[in-house]
């Protein structure tokens, strides 16, 4: 049996929006359970909720109703600023638009995480270095998210995204403005990542062939996770 | 990485955004430090004035009484004279005027301070070695200069009036000669900057009108010099002055508080030093009857003096005998006995009110007959044997007596009063043989015979018969008649007062020598001099308390540059929170890797507060430049607010620190709410750009809707219910009527219904269908786009509707009273001319009598007579004060006071304030239950000048040493009466009994004839400085300050309105960046750049107009009770290029924003987004 502080529960979320005093359901009852090591790609039609869900386990939006326990804790019990800690501590996030700030160097991109961890920033430039290292941008760290390329900036986020080490790696379409070489590479790397680090990695995708890549796949039809063959 | 290299990378970053807004930063520092900056300039710019004006002189003693000029002297050797004091200079300070013939042309000049000075007081004033003036020299300042158009070695006429011992309007007061005339050669003119020109005791920023000269010519000119006791004339004087100049060593000790100490030390030296002679006052030692008698050269006792005697017989155990003797013109029985009355009556005879005693030395009188039954009643009297024999009058018969009483306007009407008989008393060898009951005055107690008298009422001499001559040649001016003393003070009293001597007798072991020595020491110990008016001014001193200024220029200053700060804020509000929008998605990425909300707003706030505190410090520097730029605007363009060019900037740390603190906090403010909106946001939306919070539209719709109905019935119902004439004209507050709040009222409502009007239509997507083709088209899509960010819209278009409001209505506030009519219930209460004499007047110009006494050299023809006797003067009694008129911007405390007299309380007129009743002028004649004097003042002089209100009171002589109080009952608005406090007549004689006659006059006459008659009057009064000028000008002269405030805050106003115009390009611009790719989708589908533009041009200037003519339409809307009335003088003009100037800068502004949405790429913009 699990311990189910390693595990992601998800028991009937759901999740529905207000329009004109009307409210719009986008997620319907989705249940999940995941263990550190587990790499999930979820893909399905756009407007299906892929990103709502994405960002609800990345405790950046509210569930309408349901549960979820992440690491023995259910992060939606916790006040804003315990939620940006958790955040901080256990959840990376890699998006679609990579988000990188344009005035620090990849290197600072990188680091800023650790500006609110103390312990995270203890030798957190030297695993910064280390990261870029591993994700092939040695010779780009005093470089600005401008003067690199859409697949470099994207690697840049993969590593901001787990400079804190965590045990949560949530990524939203990440390859959705890369093409092909680089959506396998990125897919890859996530996937090597996740082994290394003993992640649980989701992945929001529309890509089947980074979807191809992931070991569990699952697709988000009717406001429900339906399992995919792989 | 740490939090502050975060914030250096992104200061640089964004270093356009950060640059908008450390220039808005820049903007709100400089002018909120630069408008303390004036304040501090304008006070220190006082107090250098104070310092320039009065040199080294720190202490004055002055008034209208001439003590002897070696009392300087006298005080300098005094072992109680403080240590500080240096120099001591006696001088002659008077008002006069002046006149200097110029081929066809007299030009005069009036209320000129003379100063008779020499070395003493030269030595005190900076004058660049100048020599003082000697001889018949003049030295005149460069505003005396200018307006007489005097250069060096012209001859001018100085009119001045000759100071009288004895009151000009009590019966033996001298009327006809009052004034002399010297000539006078300018020696010298002290240039503007000269400081000795500024001399002048009371503060006031403009340039006095001074002349200086000689003060023994002075003196000589005066009757004031001093004569030597010789062979011929026996009777010596000493030289006189009226003032004494008192410098110190130490500069602390006249410009501290410490100042207030020295200045009473002095007034005690001052007191010690002070002889009787000083006072005018003198001990006469009665030989023959063994009494001393205390005198005054003004023929009657002060009060004070009156009390000093009094207190201080008692205190040496004397015994005093009140004295107060008159002149009966004629003396008859009551019923003629006889056919021939010729026989039967005595003239000029000396009639005394004395306690009848039977203790020496003043008793005991003989009776001839029956001894009456003393005390005498009030229709009693008791004749001498003379008398008696000279009327045949017996015992209990009754006597007529004629006598002359003086009236207010300087009339000697004859008088009779009945007395019956009760005693006859013998003459020779007793008491009522004293001539001296009756005080020595020069040309009457010494004449020889009647005709030799010099008296200044007109005499019967025809009618003074041999007995009465006979009498004058034995017996001069001894009583022939005796009544009690009561009755004789309530016949004949004055307000100068009510006894003519005060008789005391000898100490018991001492000579009457000694005793004079001795009781004229216990007098002056006595006396007040503080009463007496010579009290010591620590005057340097008061002038830099003064110099605090009547307004505050810093609040002034702030007040006039509000919209500069208000759009500075908003501009800094604007520009933060457009760079946080740009930057929304980062701030989102920060919460979504883990930034607490707190640790977000940190790091942003941090930046902006870099921003902030450096824009604040380079503010410093504009502020400086603001401050120098406002204060050449008041010594150029706005010098009708201060009427001074000697300003100058002062910087203070305190200023420069307060001013960078409010700018700061409010800029901080500004930015911490911008970045509480994001508390709105929630992270998604925020990692999706979204910068602004979604609102129910529909809701908001409703509401704002319901703001726009609401306040269009509520404007249209205050409209329709003045125009019916529903709501009443009266006064609301502070002289507006209901009216004119009400219009006010329907303007403020009509601008919210207007911006109320556009939010809604805004939030209505329909609300501008967007159809059909062509530039039409285009625009509507322009006006569309409006509604995209209705928030930023609104606010913007807000901000310029209110401040055009403002503007325009501030605008329409000017006047022009030149174009005003006579009007009794307006400022001017009906006159038309306004006149002030330099000396006071003594008859009544309303009579043919009193201008025959008083007029002189004016045309013998029928059209000047016709305009003298049609027109109407009311002349009013003067106690010259300060200025506390607007015109004056040192702080003042005790103005000028009028006493009202009662034919204008009963008229009426002029337009009241805050003030009950239909006639407010009656109020002047209330008693009040606290003793206090009822006063009226103009609201101007009170709020702004005086800080007192309605029920507030006033000190006389000065709120820290009162001796009475005014109590102000109510307010004139917009008067002609700015700078001055009125009281009855009757309170003003009780008041200042010293003042004689009258020196400020209204004058109704029709508005066609005034410029002649005005020149009629001026030269008929040449004596007298008579100088008359039109109401109009007067009021004008006072509206010229407030239509020079109002322009300064026009443009000030301006300028912040035109800052918030750039805040409308600001939002253009955000707007543009937001939507660069909806517009370069637009080029994509085929719009030219040009189609581009008119659609963002078309956006901008839909909100511009709209605010601006919103703004105008409701200003005008609201002020239109006072652009409908006569003297209405909105500067169309200047309002028209500021409105215009707004529209194009915000039009090229737009420009800006056009040029970014233009310029970008197609492509690159649609692949960006």
């Amino acid at each position: 049996m699990n311990d189910s502080n390693d595990q992601l529960i998800v028991r009937e979320l759901t999740k529905a929006f207000s329009i004109a005093a009307e409210s719009l359901p986008i997620l319907a009852g989705v249940d999940l359970e995941l263990s550190r090591g587990d790499a999930l790609a979820i893909t399905g039609p756009s407007g299906s909720g892929k990103s709502t869900l994405l960002y609800i386990l990345g405790v950046l939006d509210q569930p309408t109703s349901g549960e979820v326990i992440q690491f023995g804790q259910n992060p939606f019990a916790l006040n804003a600023k315990e939620q940006a800690e958790y955040r901080n501590q256990n959840v990376g996030f890699i998006f679609q638009d990579h988000h990188l700030m344009p005035q620090f160097s990849v290197l600072e991109n990188v680091l800023i995480p650790t500006m609110v961890n103390q312990e995270a920033a203890i030798g957190a430039e030297e695993r910064a270095r280390h990261l870029l290292e591993r994700v092939g941008l040695q010779d780009r760290m005093q470089h600005r998210p401008a003067q690199i390329s859409g697949g470099e900036r994207q690697r840049v986020a993969v590593c901001r995204a787990l400079i804190n080490n965590p045990r949560l790696l949530l990524a939203d379409e990440p390859t959705g403005n890369l093409d092909r070489t680089n959506t396998e590479s990125i897919g890859k790397l996530l996937l090597e990542i996740n082994q290394e680090q003993n992640t649980i990695l989701i992945c929001v995708t529309h890509s089947s062939e980074l979807a191809t890549l992931f070991p569990q796949h699952q697709r988000l039809r009717d406001g429900l996770l339906v399992t995919e063959a792989v | 990485m740490n939090q502050t290299r975060f914030v250096i990378r992104s200061l640089m970053y964004y270093w356009r955004t950060n640059l908008a807004v450390l220039l808005g930063v820049i903007a709100a520092t400089a002018v909120i430090g630069g408008a303390l900056i004036v304040g501090d300039s304008v006070r220190a710019s006082l107090r250098q004035m104070t310092f320039d004006r009065l040199g080294q002189i720190d202490f004055v003693v002055s008034g209208h009484r001439f003590f002897r000029e070696q009392l300087a002297s006298d005080l300098a050797e005094s072992p109680d004279l403080p240590d500080n004091i240096k120099t001591i200079a006696p001088a002659l300070l008077l008002r006069g005027s002046l006149e200097k013939n110029q081929e066809e042309q007299h030009l005069r000049v009036g209320q000129v301070n003379i100063f008779g000075t020499d070395e003493r007081l030269w030595s005190l004033l900076e004058h660049q070695n100048q020599e003082h003036p000697s001889g018949d020299e003049a030295i005149l300042n460069a505003r005396v200069a200018e307006q007489l158009e005097a250069d060096v070695g012209d001859e001018i006429t100085l009119w001045i009036e000759l100071p009288s011992a004895i009151p000009r309007d009590s019966l033996l007061g001298e009327r006809e000669e009052q004034s002399v005339e010297i000539t006078l050669t300018v020696s010298a003119i002290l240039d503007e900057s000269s400081k000795a020109g500024r001399l002048a005791l009371m503060p006031n920023q403009q340039l006095p009108l001074d002349l200086f000269v000689s003060l023994s010519t002075l003196q000589e000119a005066l009757d004031l010099d001093e004569i030597q006791a010789s062979r011929r004339n026996p009777k010596s004087r000493p030289a006189r002055v009226n003032s004494l100049f008192f410098s110190s060593d130490n500069p602390a000790a006249g410009t501290t508080p410490a100042a207030l100490e020295i200045a009473k030390d002095l007034e005690a030296a001052f007191k010690e030093a002070l002889k009787l002679e000083d006072l005018n006052l003198k001990i006469a030692p009665n030989e023959a009857f063994n009494y001393l008698s205390l005198e005054s050269e003004q023929m009657i006792l002060d009060p004070q003096i009156e009390q000093a005697g009094r207190t201080a017989a008692k205190s040496l155990m004397l015994t005093a005998s009140p004295v107060m003797v008159y002149i009966a013109n004629e003396i008859r029985p009551a019923v003629s006995k006889q056919p021939d009355p010729k026989t039967r009556f005595s003239m000029y005879s000396i009639m005394v009110g004395i306690e009848f005693t039977e203790q020496a030395p003043f008793g005991p009188f003989k009776f001839i007959g029956d001894k009456p039954k003393l005390p005498l009643k009030e229709n009693e009297i008791v004749l001498n044997e003379w008398l008696a024999e000279d009327l045949n009058a017996k015992v209990g018969e009754a006597v007529l007596m004629k006598y002359h009483v003086v009236g207010s306007r300087g009339e000697l009407p004859e008088v009779e009063q009945t007395f019956y008989v009760r005693g006859i008393v013998a003459l020779d060898g007793t008491p009522a043989a004293d001539r001296k009951l009756t005080p020595e005055m020069e040309g009457i107690t010494d004449a020889d015979t009647f005709g030799d008298w010099k008296q200044p009422f007109p005499m019967k001499l025809d009618k003074v018969t041999d007995r009465d001559e006979a009498y004058w040649d034995k017996y001069k001016a001894t009583p022939k008649a005796f009544v009690a003393l009561e009755t004789a003070q309530n016949l004949w009293n004055s307000r100068y007062g009510s006894l003519t001597s005060l008789r005391v007798s000898p100490l018991a072991d001492k000579s009457l020598k000694e005793s004079e020595n001795l009781f004229g020491n216990e007098v002056l110990k006595k006396i007040d001099v503080f009463k007496m008016g010579l009290t010591v001014q620590p005057i340097k001193f008061l002038g830099l308390m003064a110099a605090s200024g009547t307004t505050d220029f810093s609040g002034l200053f702030i007040g006039f540059s509000f919209f500069i700060i208000l759009s500075a804020i908003i501009l800094i509000r604007l520009l933060f929170k457009l760079g946080i929008d740009r930057r929304v998605s980062s701030i989102g990425l920060l919460s979504a890797i883990g930034f607490t909300p707190q640790q977000v707003r940190q790091v942003i706030f941090k930046e902006a507060f870099a921003v902030i505190l450096l824009g604040g410090i380079l503010g410093i520097a504009a502020a400086i430049g603001y401050a120098w730029l406002m204060l050449y605007g008041l010594k150029t363009w706005w010098i009708g607010a201060i009427g001074t060019r000697f300003l100058y900037l002062d910087l203070t740390a305190t200023s420069i620190i307060v001013g960078l603190m409010i700018s700061v906090l409010c800029s901080t403010f500004v930015t911490w709410r911008a970045m509480a909106e994001l508390k709105q946001l929630s992270i998604r939306s925020m990692l999706l750009g979204v910068n602004t919070p979604e609102s129910d539209k529909a809701k908001d719709a409703r509401r704002v809707g319901y703001v726009y109905k609401a306040s269009s019935v509520a404007a249209f119902i205050l409209l329709l219910a003045t125009i019916s004439l529903l709501i009443p004209k009266q006064e609301a507050f502070s002289g507006f009527s209901w009216q004119t709040v009400s219009f006010f009222l329907v303007g403020i409502l009509s601008l919210v219904a207007s911006l109320s009007f556009l939010s809604s239509r805004l939030r209505i997507e329909s609300a501008i269908p967007i159809k059909g083709t062509g530039m039409r088209a285009l625009i509507k899509l322009g006006f569309r786009n409006a509604g995209r960010f209705r928030q930023r819209s609104v606010l913007t278009t807000a901000l310029i509707a209110s401040a055009t409001f403002v503007l325009v209505s501030v605008a329409a506030g000017h006047r022009n009273p030149a174009v005003e009519t006579p009007d009794m219930n307006s400022g001017n209460g009906g006159f038309t001319i306004i006149a002030e004499s330099t000396s006071p007047l003594i008859y009544d110009l309303n009579t043919a009598d009193g201008r025959a006494k008083t007029l002189v050299n004016i045309p013998n023809d029928p059209e000047t007579h016709k305009l003298l006797s049609e027109m109407n003067p009311i002349p009013f009694r003067v106690k010259p004060g300060e200025n506390a008129s607007c015109l004056n911007i040192y702080q003042t405390s005790v103005p000028t006071i009028l006493g009202v007299p009662q034919e204008l309380i009963e008229r009426g007129g002029f337009k009241f304030a805050d003030t009950p009743g239909d006639n407010p002028w009656k109020l002047l004649n209330e008693p009040q239950e606290d003793g206090s004097i009822p006063a009226l003042g103009d609201m101007n002089t009170l709020m702004y000048s005086l800080h007192k209100g309605v029920g507030a009171t006033v000190g006389i002589p000065s709120d820290e040493r009162p001796e009475h109080k005014l109590k102000i009952k109510g307010m004139f608005d917009g008067s002609i009466f700015q700078g001055v406090l009125l009281v009855s007549e009757t309170d003003f004689q009780k008041l200042f009994p010293e003042q004689a006659g009258f020196q400020y006059f209204l004058i109704e006459v029709p508005p066609e004839d005034a410029a002649q008659l005005s020149g009629i009057l001026e030269t008929g009064l040449t004596e007298y400085g008579f100088d008359a000028d039109l109401v109009a000008n007067r009021l004008a002269d006072f509206l010229a300050v407030q239509n020079t405030y109002l322009s300064t805050f026009q443009t000030l106003g301006g300028l912040g309105l035109l800052l918030g115009t750039l805040g409308l390009a600001t939002v253009m611009l955000r707007n543009v960046v937001e939507r660069r790719s909806e517009l370069a989708l637009l080029r994509a589908i085929g719009m030219t750049g040009s189609n581009v533009a008119l659609i963002v041009l078309a956006e901008n200037a839909f909100l511009l107009v709209w605010g601006l003519m919103s703004g105008t339409i409701s200003a005008l809307l609201a002020m239109l009770p006072h652009l409908l009335s006569t003297g209405a003088d909105l500067p169309w003009e200047s309002g028209l290029i500021i409105l215009s100037t707004v529209l194009v800068v915000g039009m090229l502004a737009a420009l800006l924003a056009v040029a970014d949405a233009v310029r970008a790429p197609i492509l690159a913009t649609l692949r960006a987004q």
